[in-house]
C-alpha cells in the first residue's frame, strides 16, 4: 500500500512491509527516523528504539507532537499516519537533494552509457553495420516497419512484438487454434486508411494518430473483457449447476 | 374526409432511388415527417396497398403501412422522424417494420406497447461452430431430430428446464445473468449480446401474475408463428474482415439461428398495459389518429410501470434464448460426439427487434436523450460506439436478418450513416406480404413441405397444417429487404446464410 513511497525512500523491504504488525511498525518508525526524518539528536532518539519497551507508545506519542504536523497524533488511523509521515521524509528527502534532482538528465543515450557494464545489452551500438543487419534481418522476418535513424525504436518494437506474441502461452494458443478449425484462416490485413475514428480532425496525421489510439484503446478493453469473463468463469465454478429433464417436455401444436 | 389516391400521392416524395418522405398532412397533426425505404419491387407493394385502402375509402381491412408510419409521426413528443424499414407491413398500431423515438425530457413525450410490439423483446441469435457442410449433411436428420427433441415448439409447449416461481422472479430480474450463474450460458455469450443480455430497469413485480403464470413452463420453449431454429451456412462473405471478427471463415460453414421471443409472458405484459394506457390517455387527454395506438407519458405512472414490466419481459426472452442455446449445443456435442467448446460454439451476437431503450442520439448536432422503439426493427450501431462489443468496435455491430422458412439469412453491420439517418436502426427480416388467413387460403401445406424437402432442407414441424402461413411466398423477398438497406446505407452486408435445416412451432 505504501510501496511507491518506500521504494523512493529505498526501504529494505518495500513488498512485503506488514504495517498491521506491531513489531514491523516499530521497527519501521524506528528506521523512519534513524534513516531519513533524523529529527531529534541520536542521543534523544534512545525511547524510539527500544522497539520492545513498554514505553515504546509513549515515545510516538511525543515524538509525533514534537514534529509538530498538522493533524498527526495517534488518534488517527495508522495508514493515514505512515502516509503522512513517509510523504513528510520524502519532502525532507527531496529538500536534501533538490539539486541533483533538478539537474538530472533524463537523456535515454546518457543514462544508458553511464549504466554500460552492468548488463551486456546496453553496450549495443545502435549504429554499428554488425548490429544494424541484424535488425533489419530481425524487422524483415518479423513484418515491423522500419524507422531510419531509430534503431532504438525499432529495437523496442520487435521486442515488444516478441514478448507479446511470440512467448509460450501465445504460441500455444495460437497452436491450439490451428489445431482446432480444419480450414486454414487467411490472414486478413488491416489497414489504417479502412478504419474510421469517427472524428474528422481535418488532419491527415492526426487522424492516423487518433486511429493507432482506438486500437490501442480497444486492445486494452479486449483484455480487461478477456478478465471479466475469466472472473465469470470463476464464479460459474461455484453457482453452475443447469439441469434439464425430458420427462418436462411438451412439443405443442 | 377522404381523399383519392392522387390526392394521397401530393404528400409522398421520393428522396432518392431508396427512400421516400411522407409529407406533413398526409394525416392529421403530424409532428415531424415521415420517411420510408424501398427500393423498386417494395415500392409496388407499398403503393398497392395505399391504393387499395384508398377503394375502399379507408373502410374495413388493415390500415396501410404508409397512414401508420404517419400516424406515429402524429404522436406527442416524437423527434426527428418516423421511420419504416423495407420491411415494413401492417401491425397493432405501429407498422412492424417501424422505428421511432421519444423525447425523454418533453413531459409530454409517451411510450406505446404499440410501438414494441406483443412479442417483447423477439429477435435472433447466431451461433457459429467449426464444422463445414460436409460434415454435417450425412447426420443432418439424425442432427434435426436431435434439435427437435431438445427443443420444444409449437403453441402450448414445455421446456425441459426445471424452473420454480421463485425461478423465475429472478429471471426476470436478472436475464442472462441468471443464465450466467445457473451454469446454462458461457461467460462469452454476455459479452456478444444487445445490452449484454440484462435490462437493469425490470422489475418483476410490474409483472402480472397471469403473465407469469403463462411464462413460467415456457422457458426454453420456441412457441409458433414465425420462430425457429435453423441449421444453416455460410454460403456467401461480402465483407471479409468484419466476418473473420464474427469467427465467420469460410462458405459452407456451419451456423444455428434461434429466433424466439418472450413466448405468452411477454404477450400477457402488452396486453396488461393496453387497459391501463387507455384510461392514463383519457386522463392526461392524449390524442392519437388510431386508437390501437394506445400510449402513456414516459413518466407517467402507467408509463413507468409498462417500461419495468417490459425490461422484464425482455429479460425473460434472453433467458429464453440462452436455454435454447445450451440445449441446441447439447444437440450438436452429442450428434458429434463432442463437446460445444471443441466445435466452438461461440455466440457471434444476438439482436432484440421488438423493444423500447433509451439511448442517447444527435439530433441537429445536439445530444439527446430518446426512448427509441424499434418494432420489427434491428439496432444497427456503427462502428466504435460504445454500447457495442469490443469485437466489433471497427466493424459495427453484427445485425441479425432471419429470412422465413427455407430461405437465405444475412448477417449486416451498422453503420456511420445508420447512426445519422435512422437512429441507428435497420430492418429485422423479410416482413408479411400475405395476411397469415390469406396464406392459408391460398398455399397449401403439402407444397410447402415439398418445396423444402426439393432445396434439400430437412423439416421439423410441430403444426404442419399451419406451415404455409410462414411460407416464403407469404413474405417480401429478404434479399430485396437486405439490398434496400445496404443500398441506403443503413447497414452493410456481410454474410450470407442458407438453411439445411428447420425446427418450426
Amino acid at each position: 500500500m505504501f510501496e511507491r513511497k518506500l521504494i523512493a525512500l529505498e526501504f529494505h523491504s518495500p513488498n512485503d512491509f506488514d504495517y498491521q504488525d506491531d513489531k514491523a511498525f516499530r521497527n519501521f518508525i524506528s528506521w523512519l527516523e534513524n534513516q531519513k526524518i533524523r529529527f531529534y539528536s541520536i542521543e534523544d532518539r534512545v525511547d524510539l528504539d527500544s522497539v520492545d519497551s513498554e514505553n515504546w507508545n509513549n515515545a510516538l506519542e511525543k515524538y509525533l507532537k514534537d514534529l509538530e504536523i498538522e493533524d498527526l497524533n495517534l488518534e488517527i488511523p495508522r495508514e493515514e499516519l505512515i502516509e503522512k509521515l513517509l510523504s513528510h521524509a520524502i519532502r525532507l528527502e527531496y529538500t536534501d537533494n533538490i539539486e541533483k534532482i533538478n539537474t538530472f538528465q533524463a537523456n535515454r543515450d546518457e543514462f544508458l552509457r553511464q549504466n554500460s557494464g552492468s548488463n551486456p545489452l546496453e553496450n549495443i551500438d545502435f549504429t554499428s553495420p554488425d548490429f544494424v543487419e541484424g535488425l533489419h534481418r530481425m524487422q524483415r522476418l518479423l513484418n515491423v516497419p522500419t524507422r531510419p535513424n531509430d534503431n532504438l525504436t525499432v529495437l523496442q518494437a520487435i521486442s515488444k512484438l516478441i514478448a507479446d506474441k511470440l512467448n509460450p502461452s501465445s504460441v500455444q494458443m495460437f497452436l491450439d487454434e490451428q489445431k482446432q478449425s480444419k480450414i486454414e484462416k487467411e490472414s486478413i490485413q488491416l489497414t489504417l486508411d479502412s478504419i474510421s475514428t469517427g472524428i474528422d480532425s481535418m488532419d491527415q496525421i492526426l487522424n492516423d494518430a487518433s486511429k493507432v489510439l482506438r486500437l490501442l484503446h480497444i486492445k486494452e478493453l479486449r483484455d480487461l473483457q478477456t478478465k471479466i469473463n475469466e472472473t465469470i468463469v470463476n464464479i460459474q465454478a461455484i453457482t453452475a449447476n443447469p439441469k434439464t429433464d425430458s420427462s418436462l417436455g411438451k412439443v405443442g401444436v | 374526409m377522404t381523399r383519392t389516391y392522387q390526392e394521397e400521392l401530393e404528400y409522398l416524395e421520393q428522396i432518392n432511388p431508396y427512400s421516400w418522405r411522407i409529407k406533413k398532412g398526409f394525416v392529421p397533426n403530424m409532428k415531424v415527417e415521415g420517411v420510408f425505404y424501398v427500393n423498386d419491387h417494395l415500392k409496388d407493394l407499398m403503393f398497392e396497398e395505399l391504393r387499395n385502402s384508398c377503394k375502399t375509402g379507408g373502410i374495413g381491412g388493415f390500415l396501410p403501412g404508409m397512414k401508420q408510419i404517419a400516424n406515429v409521426a402524429a404522436l406527442p413528443g416524437i423527434v426527428g422522424k418516423s421511420v419504416g424499414l423495407p420491411d415494413v407491413h401492417s401491425g397493432y398500431g405501429f407498422a412492424i417494420g417501424n422505428m421511432a423515438a421519444f423525447d425523454m425530457n418533453d413531459p409530454e413525450a409517451i411510450v406505446s406497447p404499440g410501438g414494441v410490439g406483443f412479442d417483447i423483446n423477439c429477435g435472433v441469435r447466431l451461433l457459429r461452430t467449426n464444422l463445414s457442410e460436409k460434415d454435417v449433411l450425412p447426420v443432418k436428420e439424425q442432427l434435426a431430430q436431435s434439435l427437435f427433441d431438445h427443443i420444444p415448439v409449437g403453441v402450448g409447449s414445455k421446456g425441459v428446464i426445471p424452473m420454480s416461481a421463485h425461478d423465475l422472479e429472478e429471471a426476470l430480474e436478472m436475464g442472462m445473468d441468471w443464465s450466467l450463474r445457473e451454469g446454462y450460458s458461457w461467460a462469452e455469450d454476455k459479452e456478444h449480446c444487445e445490452e449484454y443480455g440484462r435490462m437493469l430497469q425490470a422489475d418483476p413485480s410490474k409483472v402480472s401474475d397471469r403473465a407469469k403464470k403463462r411464462g413460467l413452463p415456457q422457458l426454453g420453449t420456441l412457441g409458433a408463428g414465425n420462430h425457429y431454429a435453423e441449421i444453416q451456412v455460410v454460403d456467401e462473405i461480402y465483407d471479409k474482415y468484419a466476418a473473420s471478427k464474427m469467427g465467420v471463415d469460410f462458405k459452407g460453414q456451419v451456423c444455428i439461428m434461434i429466433h424466439c421471443g418472450s413466448r405468452g409472458l411477454g404477450h400477457q405484459v402488452a396486453t396488461d398495459s393496453l387497459v391501463t394506457m387507455e384510461k392514463a390517455m383519457k386522463r392526461d387527454k392524449i390524442e392519437t389518429n388510431d386508437r390501437q395506438l394506445a400510449c402513456a407519458r414516459i413518466n407517467s405512472p402507467e408509463g413507468q410501470d409498462y417500461l419495468k414490466g417490459m425490461c422484464a419481459a425482455a429479460n425473460y426472452a434472453w433467458v429464453n434464448r440462452s436455454s435454447m442455446t445450451f440445449l441446441a449445443r447439447q444437440a450438436f456435442a452429442k450428434t458429434f460426439n463432442s463437446t460445444p467448446d471443441d466445435l466452438d460454439m461461440h455466440l457471434i451476437y444476438d439482436v432484440s427487434h421488438n423493444i423500447a431503450k433509451v439511448e442517447e442520439h444527435l439530433i441537429d448536432g445536439k445530444l439527446k436523450t430518446l426512448l427509441v422503439h424499434r418494432k420489427g426493427s434491428t439496432r444497427a450501431f456503427g462502428p466504435n460506439h460504445p454500447l457495442i462489443p469490443v469485437d466489433y468496435q471497427l466493424t459495427g455491430q453484427p445485425v441479425l436478418i432471419g429470412g422465413t422458412m427455407g430461405t437465405c439469412s444475412y448477417v449486416l453491420t451498422g453503420t456511420d450513416e445508420g447512426m445519422k439517418n435512422t437512429f441507428g436502426s435497420t430492418c429485422h427480416g423479410a416482413g408479411r406480404a400475405l395476411s397469415r388467413a390469406k396464406s392459408r387460403r391460398n398455399l397449401d401445406w403439402h407444397d410447402v413441405l415439398k418445396e423444402l424437402e426439393d432445396k434439400g432442407i430437412s423439416i421439423r414441424v410441430a403444426s404442419p397444417k399451419l406451415v404455409m402461413e410462414e411460407a416464403p411466398d407469404s413474405y417480401k423477398n429478404v434479399t430485396d429487404v437486405v439490398e434496400t438497406c445496404h443500398m441506403a446505407g443503413i447497414s452493410k452486408k456481410c454474410i450470407k446464410l442458407r438453411p439445411i435445416a428447420v425446427i418450426k412451432g
